[in-house]
């Protein structure tokens, strides 16, 4: 097996048979999706599956930019059970923050186990439409966005005040959840332009083979 | 004449100008006037939640308790800055923890029985099909056996009551060893015992929807309608449907068929299981759906907003009934 950084802070290339990323698990030993946990040379990895989280599926379809840091404070809108949201937090460490806010009680339960083992994820059930429900959480580095409901720009846009000079936003895009007949590359194309007003779009990948027909946008703030 | 000593009047005290500042912190309360702080009250980190949602009382409570009479300035600490200010008092404070317990709060509270509706309407689906299943693989195991009475049955019901049962009459099946025919008896035993859980499940739901839902309950009548809110997703979407989507609730495939492909939109999903569909001419069912989708759509609301407390059927079925038989 070989292991080696990646070019982004934080994840890892894990060399097996397969080549697949990984993260620093922040609470070694603790896998709550039944992640694979591999050890080596005394650092606990957490595989991130592709398939099982989108910004996974965006950087091993190779997303040019990654720019999430430790010690970051980060709004994730829609965080389910948390899974992607797990591997934010093992990223961003200790010393950041995840402010997940999902608006689904029966998930939120499972993301409160998550969160009672991982003291940088902060619960939020809320609806991520009203962001006065959670205006204390303040300036954020960064924005993750994946609540597959059809009015998603319109998300995005009501939560870019928290995002901090010369942050960046990252926005997974289901075609299905905004329109069942139109074609999906029809779809991303409008939602490009509707994001182009707000941001500079810094990269964007489709997500196939792991999940089909979505999109996933880097974004950064206009100055 | 004496005259009457004079009381001393106590001092008026004076209304200060200088307003008190309430701090309402996640973890208490804390009341400042000119700069100093004159009042605090400060939670056990257990009770930080659930204060939380009683904060109006106790800011009530607390504003009582200070001496000074002024105009009352708030002032609202909030999210992770407050771990900070708790700090410069010294108290330990953990703003993830007190947000752990306070989503825990809410997903308690927030609870509703249409939850429950939904679970148990589920629960009927899949016991039928549960049923089924054992009446399909039964008739044709014991079919080996007893033919004839087999294809006599017509019913579940009736199937359940002679499975694993001798023959009393001549027979083209063959004859199954006593051990064959027990183990057929024992899965008969499974059937039996499911069509009265589906019974008692009937029953719940029935009694379930005449107290959170009793308007849609006596419309759609009490399974249908359960199982438009448990495909709606709850009371409360139901309710906010225009009856155009309640009329074809469960016909989704159907729809996006239709709206991907072009073929004919459906008529009705859940509602063809509506008892009065049956009563109407198959040519009619179209229309008595859209009637009936229209008449759910108004109970619902008066369900959900009056929290099943309003009822209003009376009226609704007369109109409806008034209606169905133009149909007719
Ligand atoms: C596709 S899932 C997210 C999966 C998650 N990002 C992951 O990879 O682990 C979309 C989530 O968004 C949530 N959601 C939908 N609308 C929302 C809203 N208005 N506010 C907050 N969350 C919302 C849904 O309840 C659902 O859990």
């Amino acid at each position: 097996m070989k292991i080696t950084k990646s070019k982004f802070e934080g994840i890892f290339w894990i060399e097996n048979e397969k080549k697949k990323i990984a993260t620093i698990n922040l609470v070694p030993g603790y896998a709550p999706f039944g992640e694979q946990l591999i050890k080596h040379k005394n650092v606990e990895y957490r595989i991130w599956e592709p398939h099982r989280s989108k910004w996974a599926a965006a950087i091993m379809k190779g997303i040019k930019e990654f720019p999430l840091k430790k010690g970051n404070k980060v709004l994730y809108l829609g965080a389910a059970s948390g899974q992607s949201a797990s591997y934010i937090s093992d990223i961003v460490g200790d010393r950041g923050k995840v402010f997940c806010v999902e608006i689904s009680p029966r998930v939120m339960r499972e993301l409160i186990f998550v969160a009672e083992k991982k003291n940088n994820m902060i619960p939020i059930l809320a609806d991520a439409t009203n962001p006065s429900e959670y205006e204390f959480v303040g300036e954020v580095d960064f924005i993750f966005q994946d609540v597959a409901v059809k009015e998603q720009v319109d998300v995005l846009t009501k939560n870019k005040k928290f995002l901090k000079k010369g942050g960046y936003a990252m926005i997974a895009i289901k075609s299905r959840s905004i329109d069942v007949s139109a074609k999906p590359s029809e779809i991303f194309k409008n939602i490009e332009k509707e994001l182009e007003k707000h941001f500079i779009i810094v990269d964007k990948k489709r997500l196939e083979p792991y999940e089909m027909d979505h999109i996933v946008f880097l974004l950064s703030q206009k100055s | 004449m004496k005259r009457s000593k004079r009381r001393k009047r106590p001092k008026k005290q004076k209304f200060e100008k200088e307003p008190v500042k309430i701090t309402i912190a996640p973890f208490g309360l804390f009341a400042f006037h000119k700069g100093k702080l004159v009042k605090k009250e400060i939670w056990k980190p257990k009770e930080c939640a659930q204060n939380y949602f009683k904060r109006e009382e106790l800011i009530k409570k607390f504003k009582s308790k200070i001496a000074i009479k002024a105009k009352y300035e708030k002032n609202i600490i909030f999210g992770p800055e407050s771990e900070k200010f708790a700090k410069k008092f010294g108290i330990k404070f953990n703003f993830q923890k007190f947000m752990i317990d306070l989503t825990k709060l809410k997903i308690k509270f927030g609870f509703s029985k249409d939850k429950l509706v939904i679970q148990a309407s589920n629960m009927l689906d899949e016991t039928n099909k549960m049923i089924n299943m054992f009446y399909e693989r039964l008739s044709e195991w014991y079919g080996f056996y007893w033919p004839e009475i087999v294809e006599r049955v017509n019913s579940v019901e009736e199937f359940s009551k002679i499975v694993g049962k001798k023959r009393t009459e001549q027979s083209m099946g063959f004859d199954l060893e006593e051990k064959d025919l027990k183990m057929i008896g024992i899965a008969g035993e499974e059937l039996k015992s499911l069509i009265s859980f589906k019974e008692k499940v009937s029953n719940y739901i029935e009694k379930l929807m005449s107290e959170i839902a009793p308007n849609t309950s006596k419309i759609a009548g009490p399974l249908v309608g359960a199982k438009l809110i448990s495909v709606a997703g709850s009371l409360k979407k139901l309710a906010e449907m225009p009856s155009s989507t309640i009329q074809v609730l469960g016909a989704e495939k159907a729809l996006f068929r239709h709206i991907r492909k072009g073929t004919k939109p459906p008529k009705y999903g859940i509602l063809l299981s509506h008892e009065l569909m049956h009563k109407v001419k198959q040519t009619n069912r179209g229309k008595l759906a859209r009637l009936l989708a229209s008449k759910i759509s108004i109970a619902a609301k008066i369900d959900y907003y009056s929290q099943g407390k309003e009822k209003k059927w009376e009226e609704l079925l007369k109109d409806l009934e008034e209606k169905v038989s133009e149909l007719k």
